[in-house]
């Protein structure tokens, strides 16, 4: 069902998506990622947004870590209305980093998202397709606990989960470079 | 003038493995497990080794932030014939060593850290 994509000069292509509610910090995260991080080659970065720098279908960063494997990352937007979308921006996937919010008020947005997304990835979703929590703005005073977020998400033990403040970079590349193993690892070394 | 052999990421390998007779083979893996450089013998496969270091790495970076330990500073693991030991070398890579069973590990400890500082700024 899984196969190696490859382009005309031999290199594989992996694709990872950063998925998660509404104003999460998928598309600072992918910028700081494009912006701050040395050690990975990084070619353009695009983003569709609308006039306010809203996600309006995706963003896109090829990466490389070096030798012969190319990310290809992507984020949808969040909004509720872009669901089409998001369905097709999934389309492929090799890995996801989930961001969710840590504000208390976006209890529902995280719960709706993390739902939406196990719907459209059925039982792939962390098997098939590794993934990899981000529990971004954690540096907001009245942050939800680890352990609810957690509880929120129905995530058990093993998921891996990285505590984050994208706007700093804090966690973020970590977050990625731990998908990108988990990746790696699930397609190339099976 | 051509770079001296110790300021190549093979460069540290060799001298890391020269050094300390008990290193049967050494290896740089990017964090994310792919293959940098080895020095491995001609019947380990070098894809292995570093789908090795990426387990081990996952596994013991998840251990190490779950148990309230912070970030992942090294992985060791014993067999009956002998260690396997992953440092981080910089944000980037890390530095995976096979050793036999009667090998000094301190001695090998200071030397995997002077290599991995090495690769870090090369990396």
């Amino acid at each position: 069902m899984f196969t190696i994509r490859k382009d005309d000069k031999g290199r594989i292509h992996l694709k990872l998506v950063f998925y998660g509610p509404s104003l999460g910090g998928k598309t600072t995260a992918l910028r700081w990622l494009y912006g701050k991080v040395e050690g990975l080659q990084k070619g353009e970065f695009t983003a569709i947004e609308d006039e306010t720098n809203r996600t309006l279908f995706f963003d896109y960063l090829p990466l490389s870590a070096g030798g012969r494997v190319l990310f290809d990352v992507f984020t949808v937007a969040g909004q509720k209305r872009h669901r089409h979308q998001r369905k097709v921006v999934l389309q492929g996937t090799d890995g996801i980093l989930f961001v969710a919010d840590s504000s208390p008020d976006q209890r529902d947005e995280n719960t709706e998202s993390f739902e939406e997304l196990k719907l459209f990835l059925g039982d792939d979703l962390g098997r098939q397709i590794p993934i990899v929590v981000m529990l971004n703005k954690r540096d907001l005073p009245n942050r939800m606990s680890r352990d609810e977020m957690l509880d929120l998400l129905g995530l058990g033990g093993n998921v891996p989960i990285y505590e984050t403040i994208a706007v700093q970079g804090v966690g973020v590349k970590r977050a990625f470079q731990a998908i990108a193993r988990e990746v790696i690892l699930k397609r190339m070394y099976k | 003038m051509g770079e001296s052999r110790e300021n190549t990421l093979e460069g540290v390998l060799n001298e890391l493995q020269g050094s300390i007779p008990e290193i049967e083979a050494c290896a740089i893996v990017s964090v994310e497990g792919l293959p940098i450089v080895s020095a491995l013998p001609t019947d380990v496969d070098e894809a292995k080794v570093a789908a090795m270091t990426a387990a081990m790495l996952t596994l013991g970076e998840k251990a190490a932030i779950e148990l309230g330990k912070g970030n992942l500073e090294q992985v060791n693991i014993k067999g009956v014939d002998g260690w396997l030991l992953v440092v981080q070398a910089g944000m980037n890579a890390c530095l995976t060593v096979s050793t036999t069973a009667n090998a000094k590990l301190g001695l090998i400890f200071l030397d995997m850290k002077r290599a991995a500082e090495k690769v870090a700024g090369m990396i």
